[in-house]
């Protein structure tokens, strides 16, 4: 039984209008990493909504843990799906961090140790646990997401999302967000589904959907980056050492087909 | 007509522990022509001294100098606003009238010129943000995509007809094609401007568009250095920002004994450079 | 400007700040009703003393404390203009004398009373904002009102949009601040001194503040419900409201208080003789 699957499923806002997400089927493994990218408004935004039920399809099913979101145990989905999204300023709910962490937890209705217990230990696991009792107004914008991923792992869920998380940081509180990720979705054994634009970002996931108006357009592993020409015709950008790789073949210079990385550029031309 | 900067300094609050986006003796001269960057990480004060400019924040100490506006006097602002073009982050968040036209037409308005002015420059604008007047004129600009609203909202600051143009951070939130389109743009405007200065944490649209770049750290400024030699080494990533990224490959290469040194900018100038240590013509 | 929004909590660890919330709210709101009962010079007496150990226990600076009366720095002259002009009391002894207007002991003597109750009727709840957080302010509210819940009063949505309005006031101060720059940079004209161009100058902030909050509030509702909210009723709740060794010391203390001021006010103990210090009664 996959932890997420896309079962050929549709859907528009409203009804008449073009379909946000059309015939889309996926499955999410268990400690799978994935990385959903396309351009603005080909529907990822969408895709993270119909994973938990904020969402549901007009054809077609999505099911976490075998249960259909369609289902009255949305409640259950959501538990085990935390989605962190955009904009740092519009997810926290507290002026206290850990009371907004709390938040979640508290929903659950679990007892006031528990939930002190799953606080902290998020805290701690985002690096974040000196500012329990700071007002998250006055961090920077990678703490806020920071706290925002807290606020995710304390339902303890057994996947998480990330829409566009880090489309509103600088370059460098993306890279510090997203190695906060990582390491827990290795550690926790989570898995990941990460929307992107952000080459560098998808680069790290095991998996690789890309879309374009709605429907798949290439789906694989890491491999899916090799195609240059494929991702710019929808307005995505290959890797720059994919891209330089491609120049240098074009001008008669024999490079190792498989070049994805900076690394595997540098060692190609080593040889 | 020159923008002229000496030792300004500013602190928003005298009294605060914190001296975020303060400004402590900067001293710039930005240049007829000039696509003039300004790059440092959150909070250190690009913001600030970008509001200087129109006036939005009244300077403490240091001497400004744009065209002849005296900014130890009480200046006219509208004149200088109107000189002056000021895109924010997110400008599309700005938008308010009933129509496009409307909304592009407000900053002309608030000029007190007359209607038929108004209507040309709201023509020329949209045109000059690459929109078609006719079709998107009499719309909301709340129906409008997100790349479009931030186009109208370019168009808004443009129909003030300024000589200089402040952009701050305006591919933030983009995906790559919208990036690339919005700079594709800015580049355009840059014939009819006789500045354009930018706020960005892009290195790789910096290093590809901009001719000088001032660094700021804590409110101080690094240096002013054309993009070649700043990328030289690795004094951006010293400040908390990173390299463009051809140039961060370049430097891994040349660490290597691929190339020689990586005094590249774009993609198209390592390619050339990897061939040349290559010997393939 | 955030300042102002996030209320005048006061730092520090003090016996005060550590007294429960609620007991803070009950002696606050007892308080108030106190203040009316003192209607001696004396009797205020009793209310400064007690003040002065309270803000010395709390270790918040009695000046920072004594700012706060700035607010009603105006009510207070009103009060003094009103109370000389309606005076209806013995004329008896002229204090001061210019042309046609006389003060009378009297007159300076019944002011002066209630414009200490003003102040004090300030000092209190400044001294509950100062000590307690808003978090806890909301926390203790929600636990005093809890009867109501019975009745089907929605206590607990109650407390957490009270709380949630906290939270996001800041940020609304901020994009206000952002809209209005990017407004004045289209020169737009906020100082007009029609009333009714002031108004109208008023939309282009208005609207797009309006958007953007109908935005964040999506936005805040798809976060709040992928968190698994489902309503406040059934929520439990992390930080506890605990009674401590403190809080029955505290309202001995106030009750003590209570006592004096009422036995000033109604000398129910007659066997002590008032008259003996009548003098400054």
């Amino acid at each position: 039984m996959s932890l997420i699957e896309f079962d050929n499923v549709t859907f528009s806002y409203r009804a008449g209008l073009r379909p946000a997400i059309k015939n889309l089927s996926f499955t999410l493994e268990s400690g799978e990493t994935l990385a959903l990218i396309g351009h603005n408004g080909s529907g990822k935004s969408t895709l993270a909504r119909l994973c938990n039920g904020l969402l549901i399809p007009d054809k077609g099913e999505v099911r976490v843990d075998g249960q259909s979101t369609r289902g009255k145990n949305v409640f259950d989905i959501r538990r085990k799906v935390g989605v962190v999204f955009q904009n740092p300023d519009n997810q926290t709910v507290a002026t206290i961090i850990e009371d907004d962490v709390a938040f979640g937890p508290e929903n659950l209705g679990l007892k006031s140790e528990e939930i002190r217990k799953r606080v902290d230990d998020a805290l701690e696991s985002v690096g974040m646990l000196g500012y329990a009792k700071r007002d998250p107004f006055r961090l920077s914008g990678g703490q806020k997401q920071r706290v925002a991923i807290a606020g995710v792992l304390a339902l303890k869920p057994r996947v998480m999302i990330l829409d566009e998380s880090t489309a509103m940081l600088d370059p460098l509180s993306r890279r510090e967000v997203m190695e906060v990720v990582y390491d827990l979705v290795r550690k926790e054994n989570m898995s990941l589904i990460t929307i992107t634009h952000f080459t560098e970002e998808a680069l790290e996931a095991d998996k690789v959907l890309v879309l374009d108006g709605g429907e798949k357009y290439m789906e694989g592993g890491r491999e899916v980056f090799l195609k240059s020409k494929e991702l710019a015709s929808i307005g995505l950008t290959a890797p720059t050492a994919v891209r330089v790789a491609d120049a240098l073949r074009a001008k008669g210079l024999d490079v190792a087909r498989d070049v994805l990385y900076d690394e595997d550029l540098v060692k190609a031309l080593c040889r | 007509m020159s923008v002229t900067i000496e030792n300004l300094s500013y602190i928003y609050d005298k009294k605060a522990v914190f001296k975020k986006n303060a400004l402590f003796d900067v001293s710039l001269k930005v240049e007829d022509g000039d696509f003039f960057a300004l790059v440092g990480r959150t909070g250190s004060g690009k913001s600030t001294l970008a509001m200087h400019l129109n006036g939005l924040i009244r300077k403490q100490t240091g001497v400004i100098l744009i065209d002849d506006f005296d900014f130890d006097k009480k200046i006219n602002l509208k004149a200088l606003r109107a000189k002056v073009g000021i895109v924010f982050q997110y400008p599309e968040s700005q938008l308010f009238a009933d129509t496009v036209a409307l909304d592009v037409g407000f900053g002309p308005k608030n000029l007190k010129l007359d209607p038929k002015e108004i209507d040309a420059r709201v023509r020329d604008s949209i045109g000059a943000v690459g929109l078609d007047y006719d079709e998107i004129a009499g719309k909301s600009p709340f129906e409008l995509s997100g790349g479009q609203m931030r186009r109208v909202a370019i168009a808004g600051v443009l129909a003030m007809k300024p000589e200089i143009l402040v952009l701050d951070e305006p591919t933030a939130g983009l995906d790559p094609q919208g990036k690339k389109d919005i700079m594709e743009l800015v580049s355009s405007l840059r014939s009819s401007l006789k500045a354009v200065i930018m706020i960005s944490h892009n290195m790789d649209e910096v290093a590809k568009y901009c001719n000088k770049v001032a660094l700021m750290d804590e409110g101080r400024l690094v240096g002013v250095f054309t993009p070649r030699q700043l990328f030289r080494d690795d004094t951006v990533e010293r400040y908390g920002l990173l390299l463009p990224s051809a140039v961060s490959l370049a430097h891994k290469l040349k660490a290597a004994g691929v190339i020689n040194d990586a005094d590249i900018l774009g993609e198209d100038e390592l390619v050339a450079k990897i061939l040349e240590a290559k010997n393939i013509k | 400007m955030r300042e102002i929004a996030l209320g005048q909590y006061y730092q520090t660890s003090s016996i005060v700040h550590s007294t429960d919330a609620r007991v803070k709210l009950l002696i606050s709101i007892a308080y108030l009703v106190m203040v009316f009962f003192v209607e001696t010079y004396i009797g205020f007496g009793v209310l400064a003393v007690c003040f002065l150990l309270t803000v010395f226990a709390s270790r918040v600076p009695l000046f920072k404390v004594l700012k706060s009366l700035k607010v009603i720095l105006f009510l207070a002259f009103f009060t003094f203009l009103m109370t000389m002009l309606f005076y209806g009391g013995a004329k008896k002894t002229v204090v001061w004398e210019w042309w046609i207007i006389k003060i009378y002991e009297g007159q300076l003597y019944a002011c002066g009373l209630v414009l200490l109750r003003l102040v004090f009727l300030v000092l209190g709840p400044t001294m509950l904002t100062f000590t307690t957080t808003p978090v806890e302010l909301t926390d203790g509210l929600e636990w005093l009102l809890k009867p109501l819940a019975l009745i089907g009063i929605p206590i607990h949505s109650g407390a957490l949009v009270m709380s949630m309005t906290l939270r996001i006031i800041p940020n609304l101060i901020d994009e206000t601040d952002r809209i209005i720059n990017a407004q004045k940079s289209r020169c737009a004209d906020f100082d007009s001194r029609n009333i009714f161009k002031r108004a109208k100058a008023m939309i282009p902030i208005l609207v797009p503040l309006i958007a953007s909050s109908f935005r964040k509030a999506d936005e805040l509702a798809d976060a709040m419900d992928s968190r698994c909210f489902v309503g406040a009723k059934n929520r439990t709740r992390m930080r506890k409201l605990r009674f401590t060794w403190r809080d029955p010391i505290a309202l001995i203390l106030f009750a003590a208080e209570f006592t004096v001021i009422l036995w000033l006010k109604f000398n129910f103990f007659p066997f002590v003789d008032l008259s003996t210090v009548g003098w400054i009664v």
